[in-house]
């Protein structure tokens, strides 16, 4: 059997982890895949593959059932961990300035991503944990984290260059996902 | 009164489904509605309509055993309930005296 795009199956397992349903879904992706690998070719199929992920991800999301109290607190979760991870860019700013330390711009800007690492990791984590199941739940919380933080990052972060500013962004979505992923992980082993 | 009511998709769904007999699961049904309505729906729309569907007792589903060309997953055959079955015609019939009320030069 022809295997589908890894990160695609992942995207679809954590999508679907606690749906009634999950098997057949991903059975249904898998044996269409097969179809259209066997009739249209490898590529088209994989490409479909992709697509398709994206707009049952879409799809289940909108259907997706969110009672009140699991709203507030996917709304508390990632305003915690945004402000969370804000305020350890501007500590870390402010530790450097205040410390009198002259540091190089390579090594200045190499302290800021490196912060951003670990409050990324650590507000996905915090989000995964805090949101708990089901996984559609933490998944909206993510993107709602990452794509607030980074829409702050890319267009109101200065002076920065707009490359550093998008770096800053691939790396806290980055870490972000790695840090729910093991929340969630986590979650599950207990 | 608003939950006996089918939606487009619902309706398409369940007569997919009622069609489609022993051999009614997901991907069958999606292909059967898809090139019904000549629109591309997910895979994600369609389980998500089966489920609310299976939610209100209009179906009812059961899995297969394990096949190889489904990466050793289950397919989940669907099956209308009588209750399926008369929401189906009460969807048909309200749609359908919609259409005999419209002038009959207009229907040709």
């Amino acid at each position: 059997m022809i295997p589908a795009p890894r990160y695609a199956k992942v995207v679809v397992d954590f999508v679907t982890a606690d749906l009634q349903y999950r098997d057949a879904i991903r059975g249904d992706l898998d044996e269409e895949f097969t179809r259209l690998a066997a009739d249209l070719g490898i590529e088209r199929a994989r490409r479909w593959y992709v697509g398709e992920t994206i707009r049952t991800s879409v799809s289940l999301l909108r259907h997706a059932h969110i009672t009140p109290a699991t709203a507030a607190r996917i709304l508390a979760a990632v305003f915690a961990a945004y402000l969370g991870v804000l305020g350890a860019d501007r500590l870390v700013t402010f530790a450097i300035w205040r410390g009198g330390v002259s540091l190089a711009p390579v090594a200045g800007r190499l302290a800021t991503l490196s912060c951003l690492i670990i409050a990324g990791a650590t507000a996905g984590w915090g989000v995964a944990r805090a949101t708990r199941r089901p996984p559609l739940v933490g998944t909206i919380a993510f993107l709602a984290l990452t794509l607030g933080i980074g829409a702050r990052h890319i267009f109101l972060a200065q002076p920065h260059e707009i490359w550093f500013r998008a770096a800053k962004v691939v790396l806290l979505v980055g870490a972000a996902a790695i840090g729910a992923a093991r929340g969630e992980f986590v979650a599950r082993m207990r | 009164m608003a939950r006996n009511v089918l939606g487009e998709l619902e309706t398409m769904v369940l007569l997919s489904v009622v069609e489609l007999g022993d051999d009614a699961y997901g991907a069958e049904v999606r292909r059967d509605v898809s090139s019904r309505l000549g629109r591309d729906y997910s895979v994600g729309a369609i389980y998500a309509t089966l489920q609310r569907l299976e939610d209100r007792d209009l179906l009812r589903s059961a899995e297969s055993d394990p096949l190889p060309i489904r990466g050793g997953k289950a397919r989940r055959y669907f099956r209308a309930t009588p209750a399926g079955k008369l929401a189906l015609k009460r969807s048909v019939d309200a749609r359908m005296q919609v259409w005999r009320r419209l002038a009959p030069s207009w229907r040709q």
